[in-house]
């Protein structure tokens, strides 16, 4: 039986005799996705009112992972919604129509929107699917921590950990509680935005979590499918964010459901984190929105979303 | 009382004078470890309802940080449906040619404190006013990639 060794580290305060998976900073048993790059893709316009496209060819011969962000001026890039100064950045999915794609050529989205701004690509040297033919291990020319099996002939993303490569190191975890008032809307006055926010600590726009609440926002009445009573008066933001997209259909389902939507968003800046919240009265009526508290677990990460390397390069 | 720290550089950097998001290892700080990981392949069809779940049950006793992506759908032409082989982040919908004449693609997460569930399924609401209503179609050879990490949502 061969003898396997290992790194651990704990968390500051914690026992590493005594404690488990979750309390460890650092533990070679487990892989750390490796970040090579931070690639800014800029959208491509051909002419007025056409899809605007992305397309970014990373050179991997295989599917990396990936996640998006998308810089922002104004909400949905609509320049008749709150303006953002400095300028903000929300996760990316892609449109329900035209999602952002990645293949082992390259990174594709072929509609992100008439007035859409850049995109950061954070991508992992870890592959979606294995290539055919496994690329070689790299040299570093500089210390280098490597942990894993046969690092001579497996690709550095075999490795458990290896320093040559950035990883999702967190700055910060909590929970942002937002408290928003009740609101008597009417046939005048029946759109309202409150704005929550919480410092980060960073100099710049951080990669953040939760992942999957992107531009288009999370849309309460689809995730709880109805309206005003049918939504919570407290809900974590965190249990929700697929909801919506299993409740799409219900627009189709009914002729006219609602007319009293609330949607949510969620962006970072060089200083804070934001959850907006808007309230939309449709009706030409007035309509009391209940106070609701509205919680988010976030995550903040020690890496910009909007500073590009390549450390393959 | 000191505590030993492990940091290492980026190529180029400093760990002591540059700002501590150029060290790619860093011991006083949580770096996302991955516990699960895995590639499916799955159909969508008549014998499974068009329907597919892939259940990882980890009993962390916490809502864990959870990525996956997976292959979407595609016109392949004549308004038939097929596998688009690239690979989206989830969650997310997919239509084809934005008509609700066949039904609603969905991939989508459920995350619970003991296990995670990946699900991709077609949609089955009834569309008001649609006649007919949508239409299910079959796909053989879809892909999902999941990563679950040890680490907590908050």
């Amino acid at each position: 039986m061969s003898i396997r060794a290992i790194l651990e580290i704990a968390k500051s305060g914690e026992d590493l005799r005594t404690i488990g998976a979750v309390d460890k900073a650092l533990d070679s048993t487990l892989f750390l996705p490796k970040i090579y790059a931070v690639k800014k893709v800029s959208p491509v316009r051909t002419t007025e009112y056409e899809p605007t496209t992305l397309t970014y060819a990373h050179g991997r011969g295989y599917p990396p992972m990936f996640i998006t962000y998308r810089e922002q001026q104004y909400l949905w890039d609509n320049s008749s919604m709150p303006e953002f100064d400095p300028v903000r950045y929300t996760f990316e999915t892609g449109t329900e129509t035209v999602k952002q794609k990645m293949n082992s050529t390259n990174f594709i989205n072929e509609d992100c929107g008439w007035y859409s701004r850049d995109h950061y690509l954070i991508l992992f040297l870890n592959p979606l699917e294995d290539p055919a033919t496994a690329p070689e291990p790299t040299s570093h020319n500089s210390p280098r921590l490597k942990i894993g099996e046969d690092l001579r002939n497996t690709p550095d993303y075999e490795a458990s950990i290896d320093s040559k490569y950035q990883t999702l190191k967190v700055h910060t975890q909590d929970q942002l509680v937002c408290s928003l008032p009740a609101w008597n809307s009417t046939d005048v006055d029946y759109s309202r935005f409150d704005w929550f926010e919480v410092a980060h600590g960073l100099d710049y726009p951080p990669v953040f979590a939760p992942f999957g609440v992107d531009s288009s926002g999370l849309d309460l009445n689809l995730c709880y499918q109805g309206d005003l009573a049918d939504i919570p008066s407290d809900f974590v933001v965190n249990d929700i964010v697929n909801k919506m997209w299993e409740g799409r259909n219900w627009y189709n389902e009914f002729l006219n459901p609602t007319e009293f939507f609330e949607t949510l968003w969620l962006f970072v800046d060089s200083s804070k984190l934001y959850l907006g919240y808007r309230r939309l009265n449709l009706s030409f009526g007035n309509q009391t929105f209940p106070a609701r508290t509205v919680r988010v677990n976030y995550t903040i990460f020690n890496l910009p979303i909007n500073e590009e390397f390549n450390l393959l390069s | 009382m000191l505590r030993p720290v492990l940091y290492i550089a980026d190529k180029l950097k400093d760990v002591f004078t540059d700002d501590a998001r150029y060290r790619t290892i860093d011991s006083t700080r949580n770096q996302f470890k991955v516990a699960y990981s895995g590639i499916e392949t799955f159909n969508l069809n008549s014998g499974n309802g068009y329907s597919y779940e892939k259940t990882v049950t980890h009993n962390f006793g916490y809502v864990p940080q959870v990525l996956c992506w997976g292959y979407s759908i595609k016109d392949v032409g004549s308004g038939v449906v097929g596998i688009d082989n690239q690979l989206s982040i989830f969650p997310f919908n997919d239509y084809v040619l934005a008509d609700p004449t066949k039904k609603l693609f969905v991939a989508s997460i459920d995350k619970t404190s003991t296990y995670v569930k990946f699900k991709v399924y077609e949609d089955n609401t009834e569309i008001y006013g649609a006649d007919p209503q949508p239409a299910s179609y079959e796909l053989t050879g879809l892909k999902l990639r999941y990563l679950i990490f040890v680490d907590a949502e908050a």
